[in-house]
């Protein structure tokens, strides 16, 4: 009989004993839903790169800290980075002072660059806007591991990658406003 | 004492041994390719399968007895499937055992089952067309082959993908020959690999599209160096779309624990930023130090990697975890416990034949050890998974097998030790322990045993009191059903019916209790306490079995034979409950479905049946000679 009373209370107590643990245990964090930004706690610099514009001026990624900078891949022969390429241009006149519109072009002959402005007739004259070739895919590739064209970093003026938007949809231009503008406000 | 040393030495001898032979210990690759390079490292690297962080190793293993049924040399098997894909496409990897299947395909019938993805892939290739009509029919209304067929296509379509992993990486084989054009001449000559030519893959699709625009189709009328060009451009391409596909070695984590790993062409096709970079590249470092038979890049490679992995993916990374996982794959702890229930098993049998008292002694004492021993390593298994995994014991068919086996052994150990010293027990414990450890065997080929949960299922608190209650219960039963048989046998000893009223009763609390708790977690995952499923009528018919026994024994309304006939049943009816359920395929609990295991349990239920039916004429038949 002692036996059996033992048994039985012991289940009892287990049972009991969990179910008050499992009412006053830390509740199990819930995954929270991802977000396509970086995490603000964890800067990671984005890494330092040279490069030339097409008006002949040398820059590094580096020199821009302190501004939000936007930094696109882009093609000549790539028809969605045609379309997004304007929207790029009035973010860029929206912020003269706060922001760096830095354009790379992966095309494998730079004539093609000039080529295509000059096509299409961009006003690429601002003192923010920076149209630069990426010559062997030096940094589109080999820094920032981009093959698929358009690619567009935010790079907020701590340096760290923010956002990164593959492809261009009709909604690229709003969220890169939206984003560019939260870092400028932040900043 | 000296016995007891001797026994320890012996044990420890054996152990090594067992440790020593088992193929995964050796994981230095034999294969020519690779005999310079080390591969135990490699195995310890970390990747995201089946939503769960594990070391290669493990992913190695629940590939290759995914595709095979083994996963002997699994580790050299995948360095050659990554790296070499091109010899591997050669190596015999996926099984076909179903000749219906063989025909089906026009494939030559092999001892060893086994075919390469060459001759498979070929195959279905040439018989889409019935692939095809296979997926247009019902499942339901599929045949053995036909789901057989499907089960393989899925196979093949894996194992391409796990071929294609490293294809950005591996050179390739085609270098382009003098006398290019111009804007090509700086690639001439060079080993290239699909991120070389990424770099001027516009200028050598625009010589493509010219060389074709000049001479048309007809690659005869082109030249060398014309040849060597649209080759390129088309590997390429094919390339690209293969590698579009390969999703599945996932390695390089992600910012944050919610998002899945992606695998290294996911990098380069939209996933990758510069914090991946450097990994991305010590990944082709690693490829290099494979092609170049380069043992010290390998090395340093795979340091770089595990770093590199660890501190971009430190807030979910459990490296314990991972490194625990590893070593649990190399020992095996149920392979060696399953040998020593052998080795007691043997020494009862020893101890049985011998007449001299000391080394009567010897055997017996030799059994207890073998017994607590692989007793504690299966204990130790248990506890290894419940680390790794995090979550409570049993969670599926395979961990249900391998819990009642470790618990019929702890509990015929305590009751050995504690009571009465009867040899009996340590045959139920070995015997029970060993024969569901290879049962269980049988539920761990299909991949990785150490698995997540379905979100329903996921819940700490009723995987560690319903289903373990419900588990203890089973284990019950069959000690129960096997003291029930033991009783048929030998009716004068009466100790053993005292025991096993207790055993009953003790069965009856856990799986009623086990049944309850069910029946509250239903309530709360499905909304109803009861539905008539049939695992809940199994859980159920345990239950009323037990109830209507225990009754007929306190009323006295039955015959003591009757009720031990009706007791040793209960492994029936615990059988029926466990997997036959699962084989009628309808229901919320149906799991584990397979042919084989239609046959087993019947052929259980046979032999049961033959056994109890021996046992009662026995018993007729002495009490009448009496």
């Amino acid at each position: 009989m002692r036996y059996k009373v033992f048994i039985i209370s012991l289940i009892l107590v287990i049972s009991a004993g969990y179910a008050y643990w499992d009412q006053v245990r830390a509740p199990t964090p819930i995954p929270q839903t991802h977000t396509e930004h970086a995490s603000d706690d964890t800067v990671t610099r984005i890494p330092d790169a040279h490069f030339t514009s097409l008006a002949g001026r040398t820059y590094t990624l580096h020199g821009f800290e302190g501004r939000v900078v936007v930094l696109n891949f882009w093609a000549s022969w790539c028809a969605p980075c045609i379309i997004e390429f304007p929207i790029l241009l009035d973010l860029a006149k929206s912020y003269p002072e706060d922001l760096v519109l830095i354009a790379l072009s992966v095309d494998e002959k730079k004539s093609n660059i000039t080529k295509f402005l000059t096509q299409h007739k961009f006003n690429t004259s601002a003192q923010n806007v920076i149209i630069s070739h990426d010559v062997d895919k030096a940094i589109s590739q080999d820094l920032f591991q981009t093959t698929l064209y358009p690619e567009t970093y935010i790079i907020g003026p701590d340096l760290g990658l923010k956002e990164k938007i593959t492809g261009f949809t009709s909604q690229t231009g709003d969220d890169l406003k939206k984003h560019v503008e939260m870092l400028i406000k932040a900043h | 004492m000296t016995s007891y040393r001797f026994i320890s030495v012996s044990l420890l001898i054996f152990c090594m041994a067992v440790f020593l032979y088992t193929p995964a210990a050796q994981a230095q690759s034999q294969t020519p390719e690779a005999k310079q390079i080390h591969l135990t490292d490699f195995a310890k690297l970390t990747i995201m399968h089946e939503g769960r962080l594990k070391p290669i190793d493990s992913f190695a293993r629940a590939m290759l007895k995914q595709f095979s049924g083994s996963d002997k040399h699994a580790i050299p098997w995948l360095v050659e499937t990554l790296f070499n894909p091109a010899q591997a496409e050669n190596i015999k990897t996926l099984k076909i055992s179903n000749p219906a299947l063989l025909n089906m395909l026009d494939i030559q019938k092999r001892k060893t089952r086994l075919y390469t993805y060459k001759e498979i892939s070929t195959a279905l290739k040439t018989k889409q067309d019935i692939f095809l009509s296979v997926l247009k029919t019902p499942e339901e209304n599929w045949t053995p082959a036909q789901r057989d067929l499907v089960f393989l296509q899925r196979n093949t379509a894996l194992l391409g993908d796990l071929l294609s992993s490293f294809s950005l990486f591996i050179p390739l084989s085609i270098t382009l020959p003098e006398g290019l054009p111009d804007s090509l001449t700086p690639y001439g000559g060079q080993p290239l690999t699909y991120l070389d030519v990424l770099k001027f893959r516009e200028t050598l699709q625009h010589e493509t599209t010219q060389i074709v625009t000049e001479k048309g189709e007809d690659i005869d009328q082109y030249s060398k160096a014309e040849q060597a060009i649209t080759f390129l451009s088309f590997i390429v391409t094919n390339l690209q779309e293969t590698g579009q596909n390969s999703h599945f070695f996932r390695v390089i984590p992600q910012s944050s624990p919610d998002i899945p790993w992606v695998s290294l062409w996911q990098l380069i096709l939209g996933e990758g930023h510069p914090d991946t970079t450097q990994l991305f590249n010590h990944w082709f470092d690693l490829s290099t130090a494979y092609h170049t038979h380069d043992p010290e890049l390998w090395q340093a490679s795979i340091a770089n990697i595990q770093n590199l992995t660890q501190s971009l993916g430190t807030t979910h990374i459990r490296k314990q975890a991972l490194f625990i996982e590893f070593v649990y794959n190399q020992i095996s702890p149920f392979v060696i416990s399953a040998w020593l229930y052998v080795l007691c098993l043997l020494c009862l049998a020893l101890r049985h034949r011998t007449v001299t008292p000391s080394k009567q002694r010897l055997y017996l004492n030799g059994a207890t050890l073998c017994l607590a021993s692989a007793t504690l390593i299966h204990i130790i298994g248990i506890a290894t998974r419940v680390f790794i995994l995090e979550r409570p014991p049993v969670s599926t068919l395979y961990e249900t097998v391998i819990f009642v086996g470790a618990t019929i052994a702890a509990y015929s150990l305590i009751v050995f030790w504690m009571r009465n010293k009867d040899r009996l027990w340590l045959i139920i414990g070995a015997g029970s322990g060993l024969f569901l450890t290879l049962l269980s065997f049988t539920y761990n080929q299909n991949g990785d045993s150490l698995l997540m949960l379905t979100a329903v299922l996921n819940t700490n608190f009723w995987l560690s009191t319903h289903v373990i209650c419900i588990t203890l219960g089973y284990a019950f039963c069959l000690i129960t059903s096997m003291l029930a048989h033991i009783a048929l046998a030998r009716p004068d000893q009466k100790d053993i019916f005292k025991h096993l009223k207790r055993m009953t009763q003790l069965s009856l609390l856990f799986v009623t209790v086990g049944t309850v708790l069910g029946g509250i977690w239903a309530d709360q995952s499905w909304g109803r306490f009861w539905g008539w499923d049939p695992k809940e009528n199994g859980a159920l018919l345990i239950v009323l079995w037990l109830i209507w026994l225990l009754h007929g024994q306190i009323s006295k309304q039955m015959k003591e034979i009757v009720i031990t006939t009706g007791l040793a049943a209960l492994s029936i009816i615990v059988a029926l409950s466990w997997f036959g359920v699962n084989l009628l395929g309808v229901g919320l609990h149906t799991y584990g479905f397979s042919d084989a295991a239609v046959f087993s349990l019947g052929a259980f239920i046979l032999i049961e049946v033959i056994l109890m039916t021996g046992l009662i004429f026995y018993r007729i038949k002495k009490h009448h000679a009496i």
